[in-house]
């Protein structure tokens, strides 16, 4: 066996997976190949380490419709490890082609090494409560959410082999229609630099307001808690932070109302600094927080908004 | 839990725990705070058979028997004592004695409806100056025809002017005092039947207690539980069969504030360590865990008692007995425990602090239970 | 009218598990178990399809000995029947390995219009079961669904992707994995409770099954699970004035460079 691959759909993560890939060359000694639908940005991949690059050439447009020509790739190639960018698209192809050769797959590491002839992952369980170390015999399967890694910086005068797979994938009975991006309404809060989160210490939706308010004086983001969005659904799913929802990684998180459930505390404590507001000095909340407020929101964030202005 | 459930039983008990974290726990504060009938509740538990879960499958009950009933009671109550104590008065006093002392006819007309929570029930019995099993009462029914006509006024009726069927007790033989009671099912919106004031109580903030006139309020002999002048019976009876309800009640009250003040006693550090770590702590908290322990013995005894159809009535008074005395002695303990923390207004404490006052009083003035008790064994 | 399979995974509920601080292990001891929070979508999404279009549901988990009291929680929640496997290969059960004994079951039951599972579970939310199985048994997955229905033998479900949502029509059997947005799954009303344990329940050892001894042996094996623990300030401002805990509260943040 004998070469690390890399697949995403999406060639920004492609180049993310290129810096673990170039780690895993390091210690396993062979060579990083990507698998990818995007012939244009072959001289990039390669610029970014990759010795090779196999472009996957067909009709579908459907990405999940690759999943049998990826395997094919990665049997042919005699491939020792997959790394495939963890977007949803990127779980179900990945998840799909492991079945299809048998391998194990470590979903979302967060961590990779080589050890004693094996990759060795870590990745939440539990709901973020616990981190589980696992090995995978080769050749082994993973995927690695996007922006665990930094894009491999390009360098000069790199060569690489470039090779096309023709694939055919009329998938039967498959039709895929109306494909809508999501309008977000405010930024992206997974790569927002301060996020408000709000939970349910809100008693109605007007009064978001209030953390409207604060995140204006601030330049900050909102986001909420799965009930919020999900449940109450004040706010559109895209703001809703948590082990399935987005992963924010500001420098300053405040959460308020929100009594900080491990599913939540997952999403936020990434973030550099964390303060909480919450009635409930017993709240979870507080123990994953730098700073905290016991106390009722809606008397501290108009004075905190109020304080927080023009600074 | 060592009490041998069924794998029926503990289904009901995790369902109804699942239930009530998810539409009890989040208004049971504000239904406190504000002092209103919780009527979207009513709805769900009337959704999830909660209302008529020990009454007959043929009258739209789930036959699921009594036991099954004081758990779900018991459940609601870590939550909510309030919620507990309007499904008491429904199912325990109001349904009640119509399942027990109705003709098939009258169960017909109103188990159904009392079931599938299209009408809630009350129980109407005590009067201004009569406590109950005390005798003193007022409110006549005077037979004209094939009717009977009320009049006088009840006080404290819980699940007054939000129920729908009051079973509600007057004297059709003024004379013969409490042996000329008679009990009889009375519509809510019958002509002549008026709410004249809500009473805002220390606890049990959200069962709404109500006064009822009664104005020449005129009742078919349909209606008529059982005959004329067993009204006594039927009050003791239904009051005791509510009192393991209540233990029930008490137990999960006590339960839940039992564990708020571990969990206090754990996290609340003092002269560097936390005071559960005390042996005055621990001796109250022990204390405490013994006697909910055996009041829910007694309380599950009491209840397949009912629910096989044996006799209930001195086990059920040694059930209010016993839940009264050491509900109270709980709330004060945990009171106690906490400090300043659980003596403030918004904190679950208090609440269940003025919640188990007022789960221990009701069916119970004096010594009603001790009577019973005392009647059983010198007879 | 559709048949349709769900299956779910019986798992320890996280909100119960305790991290010992010496060696940050875990301790479960008193943890309950539960049916993993997105497995009770599927069940929900497989109970109003066949409410809406007539039709049954089965229901399918594999799980260790403990299995066996998921069975009439799963059943009250609305399917008509449940198998179960009931197996210490469990425990060290990988998605590969998981994967592999359902579509062992599926294949040894017949066919399904449509099999529904949790888009992850609880637990160790691997993600990888609905597109393992679809793989498996050779028919499509469409994974990651908010919005599902049925028109005759075609499935229209709306997948959602994080940057976008798309439609996926299929005409056939198709494995489906759902989305918690998808549906609020109710809580079982006591008759239902009651009429679950009426309800037929039926055991498949893993050996009729028939799997190789290659199949039941995981490629991933978990050598360690620690707890995650945080390192963070905790100071707490909780005096009665709000404007003093809050001018406390900025002068912190301005010490961080944030204010």
């Amino acid at each position: 066996m004998s070469g690390i691959w890399i697949y995403s759909e999406d060639s920004v993560i492609a180049k993310e997976l290129l810096t673990a890939g170039l780690e895993l060359k390091a210690s396993m000694g062979q060579s990083v190949g990507v698998i990818t639908l995007a012939g244009d940005e072959q001289n990039a991949f390669i610029a970014a380490g990759a010795d090779k690059v196999c472009i996957l050439k067909g009709q579908n447009p459907w990405p999940e419709s690759y999943a049998g020509a990826v395997a094919d790739v990665v049997s042919k190639e005699q491939a020792s490890v997959l790394l495939v960018g963890g977007t949803l698209r990127g779980k179900d192809l990945a998840a799909n082609a492991s079945a299809a050769l048998r391998t194990g797959l470590v979903t979302d590491a967060l961590t990779i090494q080589y050890v004693n002839n094996s990759i060795e992952t870590t990745r939440l369980v539990y709901g973020g409560l616990a981190i589980q170390t696992e090995v995978i015999s080769l050749p082994a399967f993973v995927t690695v959410p996007p922006r665990t890694y930094r894009e491999a910086p390009a360098m000069t005068g790199r060569q690489g082999e470039v090779f096309t797979v023709e694939v055919d994938t009329i998938a039967s009975g498959i039709s895929i229609s109306n494909v809508c991006p999501i309008i977000r309404e405010g930024a992206d809060i997974s790569t927002a630099n301060r996020v408000v989160g709000v939970g349910r210490g809100f008693a109605k939706r007007e009064d978001l307001a209030m953390a409207e308010k604060l995140a204006q004086a601030i330049g900050a983001e909102i986001g909420c808690t799965r009930g919020i969005a999900e449940d109450s659904h004040w706010l559109p799913s895209e703001c809703y932070i948590g082990i399935s929802g987005q992963k924010v990684k500001a420098e300053l998180y405040i959460a308020a109302g929100i009594s900080g459930q491990v599913q939540h505390i997952v999403g936020v404590r990434d973030s550099k600094i964390i303060v909480a507001i919450d009635t409930n000095e017993k709240a979870p909340i507080f123990a994953a927080a730098d700073y905290g407020i016991v106390g009722d929101l809606y008397e501290v964030l108009p004075l905190l908004a109020g304080a927080m202005e023009g600074k | 839990m060592s009490y041998a459930l069924t794998e029926e039983q503990q289904l009901i008990q995790q369902s109804a725990r699942e239930f009530t974290q998810e539409y009890i726990e989040p208004i049971a504060s504000e239904i406190d705070h504000a002092s209103i009938h919780p009527s979207a509740v009513v709805q769900l538990m009337a959704e999830h058979d909660f209302l008529g879960l020990y009454l007959p499958e043929e009258f739209g009950g789930a036959s699921a028997g009594y036991l099954s009933y004081v758990l779900i009671i018991e459940e609601i109550s870590r939550m909510s004592g309030a919620v507990a104590s309007i499904l008491i008065n429904h199912a325990s006093l109001a349904a009640y004695c119509v399942n027990r002392f109705g003709t098939v006819k009258q169960k017909q007309a109103y188990l159904p409806a009392l079931c599938s929570g299209e009408k809630l029930g009350a129980f109407a019995l005590t009067e201004p100056g009569a406590a109950p099993g005390a005798g003193m009462h007022k409110v006549v029914a005077a037979k004209e025809g094939d009717n009977y006509v009320l009049n006088g006024r009840k006080c404290y009726i819980a699940n007054g002017g939000v129920a729908d069927v009051y079973v509600v007790f007057a004297l059709t033989s003024p004379e013969a005092g409490t042996k000329g009671m008679s009990a009889f099912i009375v519509d809510g919106n019958t002509a002549g039947l008026t709410v004249s004031r809500t009473v805002g109580k220390m606890g049990l903030r959200g069962c709404q207690s109500a006064e009822l006139v009664f104005e020449n309020v005129i009742v078919s002999s349909h209606n008529l539980l059982g005959s004329e002048g067993v009204g006594m019976k039927i009050a003791q009876q239904a009051q005791l069969a509510a009192s393991v309800a209540e233990g029930a009640q008490v137990v999960g009250i006590a339960q839940a504030a039992m564990d708020d003040a571990v969990r206090y006693g754990k996290e609340r550090i003092q002269f560097g360590r936390p005071i559960a770590a005390f042996p005055a702590i621990q001796t109250m908290l022990a204390e405490m865990a013994t006697n909910i322990y055996i009041a829910r013995l007694a309380v599950y005894d009491a209840a397949s008692l009912i629910e096989r159809d044996k006799p209930f009535m001195k086990e059920a008074a040694m059930v209010k007995l016993f839940t009264g005395r050491i509900g109270q002695s709980a709330l004060i303990d945990v009171i106690q425990i906490e400090g300043g923390y659980g003596y403030s207004q918004e904190m679950i404490a208090s609440r269940f602090y003025r919640d188990i006052k007022g789960a221990v009083i009701n069916e119970s003035s004096a010594d009603f239970p001790e009577k019973v008790i005392a009647k059983d064994l010198l007879a | 009218m559709p048949k349709v399979l769900v299956c779910y995974k019986w798992v320890l509920d996280e909100q119960d598990i305790k991290i010992n601080l010496g060696d940050l292990s875990l301790d479960s001891s008193r943890a309950k178990y539960k049916i993993s929070d997105y497995d009770k979508n599927a069940i929900e999404e497989a109970t109003l399809l066949i409410e809406a279009h007539g039709g049954n549901v089965d229901a399918l988990t594999f799980g260790s000995d403990k299995v066996k009291q998921s069975l009439k929680d799963a059943l009250s929640r609305g399917p008509g029947s449940v198998q179960w496997i009931g197996d210490a290969a469990f425990e060290q059960a990988d998605a590969f390995v998981t994967a592999n004994v359902l579509a062992a079951a599926i294949r040894k039951n017949g066919t399904y219009d449509l099999i529904l599972c949790g888009e992850g579970s609880a637990d160790s939310y691997n993600q990888q079961v609905a597109p393992r199985l679809a793989a498996l048994l050779e028919i499509p997955a469409i994974t990651f669904v908010q919005k599902l229905c049925m028109d005759g033998s075609r499935t229209i479900a709306t997948r959602k992707l994080g940057d976008c949502t798309e439609v996926v029509e299929v005409e056939g059997p198709a494995v489906i994995s759902v989305l918690p947005e998808i549906n609020k799954p109710r809580i079982p009303s006591l008759k239902q409770v009651m009429a679950a344990a009426k309800k037929p329940s039926q055991e498949i050892k893993l050996v009729e099954l028939e799997l190789s001894a290659d199949d039941i042996i995981p490629k991933t094996v978990s050598v360690s699970v620690k707890g995650y623990i945080m390192n963070r300030k905790n100071i707490l401002f909780k005096e009665a004035s709000h404007a003093d805990n809050v001018a406390k509260l900025v002068a912190s943040l301005a010490q961080e460079g944030l204010c």
